[in-house]
């Protein structure tokens, strides 16, 4: 009996004198995977244009059924993205959101996707309807 | 009749049906885009090709018809081939704009390429290119390039509206649609092309980029803008209606909407719209709780009756309200104001007064299928193409099948160019006696044809003088008591507004409404208004001569959905609920009564009229039992007894004729 | 299978008139598939039939696998119960349909012969309405006492609350599915207040007669492992009865999954039994390709079986982890969490997120595996063979350990099976059964790995043998990553597959079905198709029921943990509290796929 317990004492000895695993976040961070699910971001191309052009194949994607797309035509005056399309208003409500990436499989034209950004946390409930200006990528 | 095999199942079929009809006619789809039912035959598109044993060809099931057991495969291993190359043959200069096009998602051609069509592309070339978009005209914009020249657009507008101002143009695969005539796209009926384009070449403006298919709740409804009582679907997205869609009820609508209604809706969700109620305050309004507006109505009644009586109280309905707004619009002034008249107008002309049964006995009631049987058709005093459109089309279609047009009365109108006869000038009575080297009247010109004519339809339109129609009532049934009983003439009224025969009904019952309207600066027949009125209920009306009204008035009260001239300078407003805000009938030119379903929220604190009624009789005191505008139609079936068989279970989604019949031919008794 | 005509011809035999329509329905290939016989059972008979498969020694039907409703509306008759029972020697599952009208909603119980059926006939009371006289304890289960209306009938309206947008944010009350409101009108949500009242316990048999003290623990306590909720009562200290309740985490996953397209509703699946949620994947998924007839390629085939397995390392590590802690050896909960944070990793790594992945998808995998993932998965398993040694050494001949887990929870075999218990509860009790070796599914067969039993059916054979599991899945994972073939890791079907990126802007064909299949999902074949796999906790099998529309018309998942905590009285007869939590942690219930 003696033996065992002191066995077990020699794995918790030692793991008293190594380094923990643990990362003290937030003074250290680890470094995101590439694929890394958490906030959106409605990108742009490389001319500054949205990517977007409103389809709503994200919002038929999502199961959860948390985004809405109201889209309007383009204007040469006004162009916004690339073709004839844009989407004016691009809502995605956060709290019902379960990062599943649907919405990034089903986009045609890699507008919207999921991206590293994960501290979201925030005190009021209305603060999470996150509007366009909030998705956007800004300009460079 | 003929009975074949299709994919193993056995039917029986009239002789010279396509085999593409036989098919769906046992639930087969068989894919396809130039055919419509409606439409003459193309057979261009080779989308329905499909096997015939012992034919060595695929043949178009369009374009072949049926004969005595010939056995039909859909679904063999050629016409699973030839479908998946058709589709690519298309597929090959089709634009990749799914994503941006409206038709997205309800698109026959993504759902054929998906059902039928190849999972991968083998072309790798570049596509043809146009210009694009179009537009054709304020309200189709055309997508040259996805156009896949099935020719439906340009049938339908030669064919049906006839109207032909789109046509092809070009050859090969620089074909493409373009409006044939500098006047423009200008035709009534421009919108229907949309429903009909298979993919997203042609488009509404209107509804452009608003809203996808998955995004819309749809329901039925009917359009509120003229008496034919077309069935419509509304496609709503949060609370506002986007687009408005057929919902084809063959006897009334033939399928088809004119422009008015399909795209006559945006005003429902106007930020102008009426939310609360409004009194006077000044020169302007202030807004006000329902109770306040009500019990400042009741007062001015109230006061209007101490001083000058209750004959001095009117009420001054419009075709626009349903049956059940209109019922307790009477019940209301009848039985709590005490005063016996409510009328309604129609834009300033005089109601065209109920036919009298007793007067047409032997005569057929007018229903529009009528139309499509008549050999001669004969309008007096009306204009189809302007008031009810839909009918416009039937009679077109059945000119084309032979029938003879006959007008009367009327200045120039559209239809005069299907007339078989030239027309009766305006201004000729119609019973009058010809005059030496003149034309004659109605009566005199056309009763030989009339006589000739085993089925006739007579319509009165909306300039008909009224003192005319009871001889002309006479007239014909003598001719058909005359006429040996075969055949039939059918007589009818073309109501110009949703309700108008609904009005008639509802507000004079059984009986006829004689001319107890108000009297008021009528162009024409008397500009001084009925001095015996001193306050006034206008519900959804608007009157031309208001401000002269106005001076003659102690109280007015309006309710509306707009803050109209009218309303503004009333001294309570009443906001008014819209046609999509209320469940409620409306009978049409043929006395079918059909529903109104709710289907958006009435804005702010509008209500339907039938609800302010009852409000306005509890404060007097009055206490009514109206939960619903069914309790309202369960009391106008008893106490009414020209829609004693009607029920909202009875009138369904198609709607039933007042006196119970579904379908058949009514006649005055 | 000739297996499965032999069974119809039997019951044919022996009750002439029970079969109404039999529908075998054997699959292409009995190795990779197993056979599904469907066979519909006239009701009268129900009994006969159930007997005969239970008792006769040629048959041997000794395992009820799921017993749940499915509501046909247009149909008389309107309910149908589905009842799956497997025979433990070879794997055959026949699938018993019985209808049952609306007018008479009423089914002779099945507990005389399968006691596991006790739970799920009160679920099917709940769902569906149908009641079976004759049954001990006919009550509901997952909804509180006293709901009203039955939720899986397909008129009881979904429920929930509207998104809240900018747009609708000030009338989502009006906005929300019209439930809550008609609910509000009609006092659906009002529960009668028969509630959770003493002479309700009476019922359960439950009195606080002679000295007994009656102690409820949880549905908030930390050693449930969930939101379980345990009525026990004391003779002093020792444990008289002991009668668990579940619902406490009822969420209405199978009620939305026939809302929602067959590659949305895969979103669901990692959140029913939360801890093993590629299993979930896997098992829907290969429900769904079976109705498809889609072949999956044999890589995807392969990563399919690693990420299970790595799974199955997580889970256990959990499993162990927690009970240690439960039991007082806080260190090995933290030392296990350390290693789970490895597998963690690797997920996200994989897929983006570290437990709710989705990524076995419907026609294979969600994407290739990023470049650095087989070498990461090496590391894997460089370093875990040590640590395992190292929890063992911290407990398994640890005499405290052994004092609280050797003979502490009896099970028995007969009883294990008879409650419908699996996995290493099961085999704890010495029935070597894992459906890995019994009817392997995705290629499991080309691997070779041992099974675990133990002999006493004691809480800590229960441990020894998760310990021995996960030594088995390192060696799986060892041989995939060395046999692991080139290929594509989606199925080569357009129809049910999005294509891939880059044909998006390039050809017609791929856009369209890019769109249809994104926002429509695709319409799956009807039919029905009931498939199982091996979780950490046992038997997890999804029956889906197709209608031929992109919506699942039945969704039903069978949950190792359901049948599992009915083992619960059994297990703690006459023990002391201390020793609940012991059991509790040798089940390893998740609630997720208890409740639902």
């Amino acid at each position: 009996m003696l033996t065992e317990l002191l066995q077990a004492l020699g794995i918790t000895g030692k793991y008293l004198f190594t380094r923990s695993v643990t990362l003290r976040y937030p003074e250290e961070r680890r470094e995101p995977y590439l694929r890394t699910r958490w906030r959106h971001k409605l990108m742009r191309h490389e001319n500054g244009l949205e990517r977007c052009i409103g389809c709503s194949l994200c919002e038929a994607a999502c199961p959860a059924r948390c985004i809405r797309v109201v889209a309007e035509e383009n204007t040469e005056e006004a162009r916004v993205s690339p073709g004839e399309r844009y989407a004016k208003e691009y809502e995605i409500n956060m709290i019902r959101c379960i990062f599943c990436g649907l919405c990034q499989e089903a986009c045609p034209v890699e507008a919207i996707v999921l991206r590293e950004d994960f501290e979201l946390a925030d005190y009021e409930r209305d603060s999470f309807r996150f509007t366009k200006d909030r998705l956007l990528e800004p300009q460079k | 009749m003929v009975t074949l095999r299709i994919d193993d199942r056995e039917t029986t079929v009239a002789d010279g049906t396509m085999i593409i009809e036989a098919a769906r006619g046992i639930g087969i789809e068989i894919p396809h885009f130039c055919y419509h039912p409606k439409l003459s035959v193309s057979g261009s598109c080779k989308m329905c090709l499909v096997e015939v044993e012992g034919l060595a060809k695929l043949v178009t099931a369009c374009t072949t018809a049926v004969s005595r057991n010939i056995v039909v495969r859909t679904r063999s291993e050629k016409v699973k081939e030839a479908q998946r190359a058709t589709l690519s043959m298309l597929l090959i200069n089709h634009p990749l704009d799914c994503p941006v096009c409206d038709k997205g998602g309800e698109c026959p051609l993504q759902d054929y390429t998906y059902r039928y069509g190849p999972g991968k592309s083998e072309f790798s070339d570049e596509k043809w290119h146009f210009k694009k978009p179009v537009d054709l005209s304020p309200l189709i914009v055309l997508d040259r390039e996805r156009c896949i020249l099935c020719t439906r657009c340009v049938r339908f507008q030669e064919e049906v509206a006839v109207h032909p101002e789109i046509e092809v143009t070009e050859r090969g695969r620089g074909s493409f649609i373009e409006v044939a005539r500098p006047e423009g796209f200008t035709s009534n009926f421009s919108g229907n092309t949309i429903e009909l384009c298979p993919v997203g070449a042609l488009t509404s403006r209107p509804f452009r980029f608003k809203a996808r298919p998955w995004e819309l709740k749809r329901s039925p409804s009917l359009c509120p803008h003229c008496g034919c009582g077309c069935n419509i679907w509304l496609d709503v997205r949060e609370d506002k209606i986007m687009r408005v869609l057929a919902r084809e009820n063959p006897p009334v609508d033939g399928g088809w909407l004119c422009d008015r209604g399909r795209f006559g809706y945006r005003f429902v969700s106007h930020a102008s719209r009426l939310k609360t109620p409004l009194i006077r305050k000044g020169e302007g309004f202030i807004p006000c709780t329902w109770e306040e507006a009500i019990s400042r109505v009741i007062g001015g009644f109230k006061k209007g009756r101490e001083v000058y009586g209750s004959e001095s109280i009117r009420g001054l309905a419009s075709p626009k309200l349903t049956n059940e707004e209109l019922y307790l619009f009477r019940k209301f002034f009848q039985e709590v104001a005490g005063t016996n008249s409510s009328g309604y107008t129609l834009n300033g002309d005089l109601m065209i007064e109920s036919l009298r049964p007793a007067d047409c006995s032997g005569l057929r009631r007018f229903s529009f299928q009528d139309i499509d049987e008549a050999d001669s058709i004969f309008l007096i005093d009306g204009d189809p193409s302007k008031d009810l459109p839909i009918l416009d089309l039937r009679i077109k279609k059945a000119v084309k099948k032979g029938a003879r047009l006959f007008i009367a009365g009327s200045a120039e109108i559209e239809l005069s160019d299907f007339a078989s006869a030239s027309p009766i000038p305006v201004g000729t009575e119609l019973n009058s006696v010809p005059e030496k080297g003149g034309k004659g009247g109605f009566d005199r010109r056309f009763s030989g044809e009339i006589r000739d004519s085993k089925r006739s339809v007579i319509l009165l339109g909306r300039k008909t003088d009224p003192s005319e129609v009871e001889s002309l009532c006479s007239f014909l049934k003598e001719l058909h008591d005359n006429g040996g009983g075969e055949g039939w003439i059918s007589l009818g009224v073309l109501m110009p507004a949703a309700n108008t025969q609904g009005a008639q009904d509802m507000l004079s019952g059984d009986t006829i409404l004689n001319s107890q309207g108000i009297k008021y600066g009528v162009p024409g027949k008397s500009d001084v208004p009925d001095s015996r009125v001193k306050c006034l209920f206008i519900a959804r009306q608007e009157i031309p001569d208001i401000t002269n009204l106005r001076n003659h008035l102690d109280f007015l009260a309006v309710y509306d959905i707009f803050l109209s001239d009218t309303a503004r300078v009333a001294d309570v407003v009443l906001p008014a609920a819209a046609f999509s805000e209320i469940d409620g009938t409306y009978t049409n030119s043929e006395r079918r009564v059909q529903r109104l379903f709710k289907t958006t929220q009435t804005p702010g604190e509008a209500k339907p009229l039938w609800e302010v009624m009852t409000l306005l009789a509890k404060a007097t005191g009055t206490g009514w039992d109206f939960h619903s505008s069914r309790d309202v139609m369960r009391e106008i079936s008893e106490k009414i007894s020209l829609y004693r068989y009607i029920s909202y279970e009875e009138i369904g989604m198609k709607g039933s004729y007042a006196d119970g019949t579904t379908s058949g031919p009514r006649y005055y008794r | 299978m000739k297996r499965s005509e032999t069974v119809v011809q039997r019951i044919r035999d022996v009750f002439p008139d029970a079969v109404s329509d039999a529908v075998p329905d054997t699959v292409n290939d009995a190795s990779a598939f197993h056979g599904d016989i469907s066979v519909t059972i006239r009701k009268n008979r129900l009994s006969g039939v159930v007997r005969l498969l239970a008792t006769d020694p040629d048959l041997g039907f000794d395992y009820l696998s799921d017993l749940t409703g499915v509501d046909y509306p247009g149909k008389e008759p309107r309910f149908e119960v589905v009842c799956h029972v497997t025979s433990t020697k070879d794997g055959t599952v026949i699938r018993l349909k019985i209808p049952v009208t609306s007018s008479d909603p009423t089914l002779q119980t099945i507990t005389p012969e399968y006691p596991s059926a006790n739970w799920y006939e009160r679920e099917v009371y709940d769902m569906f309405g149908i009641t079976f006289p004759g049954h001990p304890d006919m009550r509901r289960i997952l909804m509180p006492e006293g709901w009203r209306g039955h939720p899986l009938r397909k008129d009881y309206p979904l429920g929930g609350e509207a998104v809240a947008f900018t747009s609708n944010k000030d009338f989502i009350e009006e906005q929300s599915l019209p439930f809550i409101l008609e609910g509000k009108r009609n006092g659906y949500l009002e529960l009668t207040p028969d509630g959770f009242t003493l002479s309700n316990l009476e019922r359960l048999g439950l009195s606080g007669a002679e000295g007994r003290i009656i102690l409820n623990m949880g549905p908030q306590h930390p050693s449930t492992h969930g939101l379980l909720r345990l009525l026990i009562e004391l003779n002093g200290e020792r444990i008289s009865r002991i009668i668990p309740e579940i619902g406490y985490l009822h969420t209405g996953i199978e009620k939305s999954g026939e809302h929602l397209t067959y590659p949305q509703a895969l979103t669901l699946t990692d959140r029913a039994d939360y801890l093993a949620n590629l299993f979930n994947n896997l098992a829907y998924c290969l429900a769904v390709e079976r109705l498809l007839d889609l072949e999956i390629p044999l890589r995807a085939q392969y990563i399919r079986v690693l990420l299970c397995e790595l799974n199955r390392l997580a889970s256990h590590l959990l499993a162990i982890g927690v009970m240690a802690h439960e039991l007082g050896a806080t260190s090995v909960l933290l030392y296990c969490f350390r290693e789970r944070e490895i597998i963690m990793d690797l997920f996200e790594m994989l897929s983006g997120v570290r437990m709710m992945t989705s990524y076995i998808t419907i026609g294979g995998l969600r994407d290739e595996l990023p470049e650095a993932f087989i070498g990461k998965v090496g590391d894997v398993l460089k370093i875990f063979p040590d640590k395992i040694n190292e929890y063992e050494k911290l407990l398994t001949k640890n005499p405290i350990w052994l004092k609280r887990t050797k003979g502490i929870g009896y099970l028995s075999a007969g009883e294990a099976l008879g409650l419908g218990a699996s996995g290493p509860l099961l085999r704890g009790s010495g029935v070597k059964r894992d459906l890995r070796k019994q009817t392997p599914y995705s290629s499991y067969d080309h691997f070779d790995f041992d099974v675990p039993v133990g002999e006493n059916g004691d809480v800590f054979d229960r441990y020894i043998i998760r310990v021995e599991e996960m030594r088995q899945s390192l060696r799986i994972i060892r041989q995939v990553i060395d046999k692991l073939p080139e290929g594509p890791v989606k199925a080569d079907n357009r129809k049910v597959v999005l294509p891939p990126r880059d044909e998006l802007d390039k050809g017609m064909e791929a856009l369209i079905h890019h769109f249809l299949i994104a926002s429509r999902g695709f319409p799956v074949p009807k039919g029905e198709a009931y498939r199982t796999v091996e979780s950490p906790r046992g038997e997890l099998g999804y029956y889906i029921v197709s209608d031929g529309s992109e919506r699942p018309y039945r969704f039903r998942i069978r949950g190792p943990s359901f049948a599992n905590l009915m083992t619960v009285p059994a297990m703690a007869r006459d023990c002391y509290i201390a020793d609940v939590v012991a059991i509790i942690g040798s089940i390893d219930p998740v609630l997720g796929d208890v409740d639902r």
